[in-house]
């Protein structure tokens, strides 16, 4: 399925959302008080796309595996200029596992040794700690398993909304709270409430099938 | 210019009426991948040649017995199984027998041979196979107690000319078993498992060595074919006459360690 939209000034973005079984997808309000050209508002990340988990040794699957600061994001968000009204953001996470016949487990790309020990691993064993300087995401500095249900199209994770702020403008002064999910940018001022840093780490233990196995995640900045 | 105008005023309105739609959203795709390595440890603690000297006839009578001489730690990805295969050059050929690398004497007495089976070492193992539901053989495991009165085969070592092939269910296993359904799971002896870690784990076995030359030295503790089962090797079955060779053997155990 693709969506278009169409920015102010006339430049066409074109997003595909995947939304066959084993996806989830973005969720698009029906608001438009926010400015959807690309120059204006965006979710930018030049952090590599690809986190490799490689666990070779006793001690990995004991003690798992940590990449801090792998993923960073940065948001800018205007107002929709032929718009009166207020412009609300929210950041989620979604997961995919591609071809993967059940919607509970990670994508198998292939296995290794007999495959009789064990199960496929779980999503829910990736584990995610998401902050920035203001420490707004929602469970944020913790390290949680977010995705700990069975995928079906908008099963999102919230890590900014409205009905969840936290505003903290005790934590300096690139924190003035109430931009937490309004107009900004990460080159501004408040620039700490609109950058989010994500960690990750998986710790297998020892009841999964050994093999390589893939999932994909996706942030979307969508109008709350 | 009329033209123009209308024109104009067409463009407009589309750019207003999609301003207007326009809806906020733009994604970042990240893929993570994990590649789950299966890695199987063995270590094997202790001194890697276990010597038995007779030079006594005690010890021809009573044996040795050599406590403790191999402690055996696993740590493992994967669900596994850990068996003793007794091996030898000989057995490489086919003949179940220890290797003869020096006899000593005159070696002329017809009766002294040198075909002693590998049956005869006996092994013991300080916990029990806790995962033997599929075995098939009288015995399942070396946890049998070393005594005078233990019954032949209990003991005797697997003995094998393809130690790398998984024992039948007839045969000994240390932890687990040949059944797929007879398994030790993943973990470690480094780890907290069942109440136990450390050499009191299903994931650490101190192993013991026996050897009875008896007197004549005609190994009443040797059976025939690969070790479980209660029939005597030939040495002492077939005639009382034969005895061992005096002499240096030397034959191997390998420890092998595999996934279920």
């Amino acid at each position: 399925m693709k969506i278009g939209a169409v920015g102010a000034e006339g430049q066409p973005v074109s997003i595909g959302v995947n939304a066959v079984t084993g996806s989830a997808a973005c969720v698009i309000s029906a608001s438009t008080e926010c400015d959807a050209n690309p120059a204006n508002s965006a979710l930018v990340m030049n952090t590599t796309t690809n986190k490799e988990f490689i666990f070779d040794s006793f001690s990995k699957y004991n003690g798992g595996l940590t990449i801090n600061g792998s993923t960073i994001l940065k948001v800018k968000v205007a107002d929709n200029p032929l718009s009166g009204g207020v412009c609300k953001w929210k950041l989620q996470m979604a997961v995919s596992n591609g071809t993967s016949p059940d919607d509970t487990e990670w994508e198998t790309l292939f296995s290794y040794g007999s495959g009789s020990s064990g199960s496929k691993p779980t999503l829910d064993i990736l584990q995610a700690r998401i902050d920035n300087g203001c420490h707004t995401p929602q469970n944020a500095g913790v390290y949680i398993s977010p995705f700990t249900t069975s995928l079906s199209p908008g099963n999102t994770v919230d890590i900014i909304n409205t009905a969840f702020l936290t505003i903290n403008p005790g934590a300096g002064a690139a924190c003035s709270g109430g931009e937490t999910n309004g107009v900004g940018t990460y080159l501004g001022l408040d620039y700490s409430e609109y950058s989010f840093v994500i960690d990750y780490r998986i710790v297998p233990g020892f009841d999964y099938l050994p093999g390589r196995y893939e999932i994909s995640i996706k942030f979307c900045l969508t109008e709350d | 210019m009329k033209k123009f105008i209308l024109s104009a005023s067409v463009v407009a309105a589309m750019l207003a009426g999609t301003n207007a739609k326009a809806q906020l959203l733009d994604e970042q795709n990240v893929t993570v991948t994990m590649d789950l390595q299966p890695i199987l440890q063995l270590n094997m603690n202790g001194s890697q040649n276990v010597d038995f000297v007779f030079d006594q006839i005690s010890e021809y009578v009573g044996g040795i017995t050599q406590y403790g001489a191999t402690n055996l730690q696993v740590s493992s990805t994967v669900s596994w199984d850990l068996y003793a295969a007794g091996f030898s050059s000989n057995a490489s050929g086919g003949s179940l027998l220890w290797d003869n690398q020096v006899e000593y004497g005159a070696s002329a007495d017809p009766n002294a041979v040198t075909t002693l089976p590998l049956t005869l070492l006996e092994l013991h193992q300080d916990k029990i196979n806790s995962s033997v539901a599929g075995a098939t053989g009288t015995y399942a495991d070396y946890f049998q107690a070393f005594n005078s009165t233990a019954p032949l085969g209990s003991n005797a070592v697997y003995a094998t000319s393809a130690p790398y092939t998984k024992p039948a269910a007839t045969e000994k296993f240390i932890a687990g078993h040949n059944a797929t359904s007879d398994f030790i799971a993943g973990g470690s002896y480094l780890i907290l498992g069942g109440g136990f870690v450390g050499n009191g784990s299903n994931y650490s076995y101190t192993m013991d060595y026996r050897i009875i030359p008896g007197l004549p030295a005609v190994f009443p503790r040797a059976t025939s074919g690969s070790g479980n089962n209660t029939t005597s090797a030939a040495l002492n079955a077939t005639t009382t006459t034969l005895y061992a060779q005096p002499g240096v053997y030397t034959m191997n155990v390998k420890y092998v360690l595999v996934e279920n």
